[in-house]
C-alpha cells in the first residue's frame, strides 16, 4: 500500500517538475489541482497549496542557483520586487483562510482559465528564448513593478503556485527587462515568495510531510529532465498540450465546485 | 561574478541538492521499512524533531528536508544583505532584510494566534 501511494505521489511530482521545467511556469500550476481533484478527500485544500508552495521553492532554488552563476539575475531588481511579492504571499496565505473550499476552487479555476487564454494568445518565443547575447537596459517604471509583484505574490500565496505568469510579462513588457533576464529574475524571486506563505502554512499545520516529501523529490527528478529535453522537444506542441491541460484542470475544478465528484472518488 | 552572486548561488544549489537528498533518503527508508505507517498528520513540532531523528522516525528526515528547503531563501536572503552590507550599500542591503524581517514577523503572528 504505501510503495503504490508513494509512487503515484512521485509520479505527480515528476510530470508538474517536468512541464514546468519544459516551459519556465512552474510545476505548482499543474499540481494543486491536480492534488485537489485526485486526493481532495483526504488532504485538505489549504494543505495541497502548501505542498504547491514548497515544491515552487525546490524548482526555483535549484534553478535560479544556475541562472545566478550565468548572471541572467538581475539580483537588485529581483531583492527589490521581492519586497512587494512576500508582502503579497503573506496577504494572500492569510486570505485564504477566510475562503471556503468552494471558492478557492473557483479562483483557481479562473486562473487556469486566464493562464491558458495568456498562452494562447502569446506562443512560445523560441528565438528569444535561446539568444545568448543580453542587451544593456535600465529597468524602469518601479511603482508598477511592486504593485503588480504585490498581487503575483498574493495569489502566490492564496493558491500555491509560483507567480511567473504575472511577473515576466511584467517584467518584460512594463519595465523594460530583456525576456531571458525577466524569466531567470521571476524564477529567483519565486523561491522567496513561496517560503513566506509555505512558512505561514507550515506554522498553522498545514504542511503533510508524508505527501509533500514524495512531491518535491518528483519534482526535482522531473525539472532536470525537463531542463536537459528543452532543446530537443517541439516547444509549440508542449504548449498546445499544456493549453489543453490548463483547461481541462479548469472545467474539473468548475464541475468540483459544482458539487460534481469526479469517478476516480467514487463520483457519477 | 562578484561575491554575493556567488554566495547567493552557492546557497540556492547546495540547499536544494542537500534538502533532495534527504528528502530521497527518508521516502527510500519509508519504501523500504516494513512497520512504517503512512502519517497523514501535520508536521511533528520542532522541539521533537530531533528526538524523532534519534528514534529513527524516517517521517523525521523527511520534516528535516523540507525545512532546510524551506530555510533556503531565506539565508539567501541574509547573503545578499550581508554582501550588499560589506560593500557598503546600505539601500540595497535594507531591501533583503525587510523583506526576512515581514516573514519573520508574520511567522511569529501566526504562531501567537
Amino acid at each position: 500500500m504505501l510503495v503504490p501511494f508513494l509512487l503515484v505521489l512521485i509520479g505527480l511530482g515528476v510530470v508538474a517538475g517536468f512541464f514546468g521545467s519544459l516551459l519556465g511556469m512552474g510545476g505548482s500550476i499543474l499540481l494543486v489541482p491536480m492534488l485537489i481533484l485526485l486526493m481532495g478527500d483526504f488532504l485538505p485544500i489549504q494543505a495541497a497549496i502548501a505542498t504547491g508552495l514548497v515544491c515552487v521553492i525546490a524548482s526555483s532554488s535549484s534553478a535560479a542557483g544556475v541562472y545566478v552563476r550565468r548572471g541572467w539575475v538581475d539580483v537588485r531588481l529581483g531583492m527589490l520586487l521581492e519586497l512587494g511579492t512576500v508582502a503579497g504571499a503573506i496577504t494572500g496565505a492569510l486570505v485564504v483562510t477566510l475562503l471556503s473550499a468552494t471558492a478557492v476552487e473557483v479562483v483557481f479555476g479562473i486562473f487556469l482559465l486566464g493562464a491558458a487564454v495568456l498562452m494562447w494568445r502569446r506562443p512560445p518565443r523560441e528565438a528569444e528564448e535561446v539568444a545568448d547575447t543580453i542587451p544593456d537596459y535600465r529597468a524602469r517604471n518601479y511603482p508598477l513593478g511592486l504593485g503588480v509583484c504585490t498581487l503575483a505574490g498574493s495569489v502566490s500565496g492564496m493558491l500555491g503556485i509560483g507567480g511567473g505568469p504575472v511577473q515576466v510579462p511584467l517584467m518584460y513588457l512594463g519595465m523594460g527587462v530583456p525576456l531571458k533576464i525577466a524569466a531567470a529574475t521571476s524564477n529567483f524571486i519565486m523561491g522567496v515568495t513561496a517560503a513566506a506563505g509555505a512558512l505561514l502554512y507550515y506554522g498553522r499545520g498545514d504542511v503533510v510531510v508524508a505527501v509533500t516529501a514524495p512531491l518535491v523529490l518528483g519534482v526535482f527528478l522531473g525539472a532536470q529532465v525537463g531542463s536537459r529535453l528543452a532543446g530537443r522537444v517541439h516547444s509549440r506542441w508542449v504548449h498546445g498540450l499544456l493549453i489543453l491541460v490548463l483547461l481541462g484542470l479548469a472545467a474539473l475544478l468548475f464541475a468540483e465546485a459544482a458539487g460534481f465528484t469526479a469517478p476516480w472518488r467514487g463520483g457519477q | 561574478m562578484s561575491a554575493a552572486p556567488r554566495g547567493i548561488a552557492f546557497v540556492l544549489r547546495w540547499g536544494s541538492y542537500v534538502s533532495a537528498l534527504l528528502l530521497g533518503a527518508g521516502v527510500l527508508w519509508v519504501a523500504t521499512a516494513a512497520d512504517v505507517p503512512i502519517q497523514a498528520g501535520p508536521a511533528m513540532p520542532l522541539r521533537a524533531l530531533a528526538g524523532q531523528l534519534a528514534e529513527r522516525n524516517p517521517y523525521a528526515l523527511m520534516q528535516l528536508g523540507l525545512l532546510l528547503l524551506l530555510a533556503t531563501p531565506l539565508v539567501r536572503l541574509l547573503i545578499a544583505a550581508a554582501a550588499f552590507a560589506r560593500r557598503r550599500e546600505w539601500r540595497q542591503a535594507l531591501a533583503p532584510l525587510a523583506a526576512l524581517a515581514l516573514i519573520v514577523a508574520s511567522v511569529l503572528l501566526v504562531r501567537g494566534r
